[in-house]
């Protein structure tokens, strides 16, 4: 008996070994020593002027937190992902609430809304190039023919009187975010909806509350636990967006449009400053602490209520 | 004015905001399709036409001609398919484990995974390019098989971790393992075969991950004939490179988005649960 339990013991120990090593060891291979590293690359001079790698202490921090540069990049940033933010989250709400009732052709409605989602980054670019292009832009003929506008606007190229948080460009690109992420929101906001029970608005229809009363005080306060995942989410995921906003302006025109991760691809992969481009990369991480922390949190806390379950 | 008239009155409205959004979103699929089919005669002329007599699938000829699309959607394919398998299978090891043994570090193992889950890519890119670069393994396909595929386990193992947890009972376990199963036999003859459909579902979301990344294929491979689908759309017919036409862009760009909106069409539910893997109580 006591031979047989051994067996069961030393089996279970290498079956537990053989699932977790390769799992350990691609996390270590492949996030852990590299974000290491790369704290360890941001205190090093290692730049295509020179390769030496010795030890500069802050320098790169303080190099790159004294340029005028990274606080542009900073403020533009900051604008970009909250106004993104506002629009996915007030799009995607709109739609999941109309969607989620009764309205005719719900289910191809459905469908057609989750399309700019699942839409790869190369296509978007391809569509919103010709979309805000100067010359052939739909956009520009329709402004044309109802005569709101009277002249082509160039919408990516628009300069102004000069850089503000807000400018046209980025607005543009804060209306392709918009139209990528909104179906993620709307899909979200739909599964928070369907675990609304019915009772709570018959009981209220009884009661006679308006549409507006019973969106105020029983949808909006059920919905808070998906909303709060889906806002700290999006902000996550935009405060790091990198694809369209490189792919549609490089940063341009001159440097209207550059968010954090567009420099860091710059510092790194065009000017081949690798110690700077790891500095500014421990910033990024740094500047989503909270969030991520929040997120976090939030998650463990739910798997282990769904554990207990 | 009766109960029917205002409910009426309500639909009509909705359906009016339905139609503005939906609208919104699916213009520029519509636009791109038109541009697909118009050849270069009629696309740079102004005034701009939206529809004429001309249109027709000339550049989707052209395109088979000109861009090697199909060479780009089958690297891609290769690639996505190993990084699907192999994240797969460490992810169902894992997950497996996180869900059914009580260690000390499974909270510690869970905590990383969502940690890594949350990093920017772009934040451990430069270093991870520096070990790459020193093993020779930029512009090297298994350079980016193995990139993408520390990027896919975290997510997948979350979202097995989860399917797992509830995919059978645990009686069934009990059973077999009274029957003199070894935990090698439970797992491959139990849970596997009884978790194929999570399992499938995850391998498919990965590939579809893959198969939409940008940033890393465009660092890591810069050599143009080993391209993947996306930076290759992107060098062909990006800002930097006038002169081919919108319209052989517009019909590579259409043919690319199919697979994606046949995958999500599969994938619906997975959509949002694979990106909040373990926040959100299904």
């Amino acid at each position: 008996m006591t031979k047989n339990k051994l067996k069961h013991k030393s089996d279970k120990i290498f079956f537990f070994t053989t699932l977790i090593t390769p799992v350990i060891v691609a996390l270590l291979l492949l996030l852990i020593i590299p974000f290491i590293s790369g704290f360890a690359l941001s205190f090093r001079q290692q730049s295509v002027s020179d390769m030496s790698g010795k030890f500069i202490g802050f320098a790169n921090y303080v190099d790159i937190l004294s340029e005028k540069r990274f606080w542009r990049v900073f403020a533009t940033t900051a604008s970009y992902t909250l106004l993104s933010v506002i629009l996915c989250t007030f799009i995607g709400f709109v739609a999941a609430l109309c969607l989620h009732t009764q309205t005719p052709f719900k289910g191809i409605f459905r469908a057609i809304n989750v399309i700019p989602w699942a839409a790869p980054p190369a296509v978007i670019s391809i569509i919103w190039t010709q979309i805000y292009s100067k010359a052939y832009s739909p956009l520009n003929d329709i402004l044309l023919r109802f005569g709101i506008v009277r002249n082509q606007i160039d919408w990516l190229g628009y300069i102004g009187r000069g850089y503000t948080p807000f400018n046209l460009p980025l607005l543009c690109l804060v209306v392709v975010y918009g139209w990528i992420c909104y179906p993620f929101v709307m899909l979200m906001i739909l599964s928070g909806l369907q675990s609304i029970p019915d009772e709570l608005y018959e009981a209220a229809t009884v009661d006679g509350a308006r549409d507006i009363q019973k969106l105020v005080y029983i949808t909006l306060p059920s919905l808070k636990p998906f909303l709060v995942v889906v806002v700290t989410l999006l902000f996550i995921w935009t405060f790091q967006y990198f694809n369209l906003n490189y792919m549609l302006t490089h940063g341009g025109p001159r440097g209207y449009t550059e968010i954090f991760s567009i420099f860091i691809y710059d510092t790194a992969f065009e000017k081949f400053n690798f110690g700077k481009a790891s500095a500014l990369g421990i910033l990024m991480s740094v500047s989503l602490f909270i969030p991520s922390y929040y997120y976090i949190r939030l998650a463990l806390h739910q798997a282990r209520e769904k554990r207990l379950k | 004015m009766t109960l029917k008239q205002s409910n009426r009155i309500k639909t009509f409205i909705k359906l009016v905001i339905v139609l503005l959004f939906s609208s919104f979103g699916l213009f520029p699929f519509i636009w791109l399709f038109l541009t697909s089919l118009k050849p270069y005669s009629i696309l740079y002329k102004l005034p701009l036409k939206w529809f004429d007599k001309a249109m027709n699938f000339s550049n989707y000829l052209n395109m088979l001609k000109e861009v090697p699309v199909f060479r780009h959607l089958f690297i891609t394919f290769i690639v996505g398919i190993f990084v699907a398998i192999l994240a797969v299978t460490i992810s169902t090891g894992a997950g497996y484990i996180l869900s059914h043994f009580n260690f000390r570090g499974n909270f510690f193992l869970t905590l990383m995974l969502l940690i890594s889950q949350m990093l920017p890519q772009i934040v451990i890119m430069v270093p991870l390019y520096f070990l790459l670069l020193q093993l020779g393994l930029v512009n090297n396909l298994v350079g980016l098989v193995v990139v993408y595929t520390g990027m896919a386990i975290p997510f997948s193992t979350l979202m097995l971790r989860s399917y797992i947890e509830t995919a059978y009972s645990k009686n069934l376990e009990d059973s077999a393992r009274v029957d003199g199963c070894t935990y090698f036999q439970i797992y491959f003859h139990i849970t596997v075969p009884l978790c194929m459909p999570g399992i499938a579902a995850v391998a498919l979301f990965a590939f579809m991950i893959i198969y939409e990344e940008f940033m890393w294929a465009n660092v890591l491979i810069t050599r143009n004939s080993i391209k993947t689908i996306q930076s290759a759309l992107y060098s062909f017919f990006g800002i930097y490179s006038s002169g081919t036409s919108g319209g052989i862009a517009s019909a590579a760009g259409f043919v690319v988005t199919i697979p994606t909106i046949i995958l999500a069409f599969f994938l619906q539910r997975y959509l949002v649960t694979g990106l909040t893997a373990g926040a959100v109580k299904e």
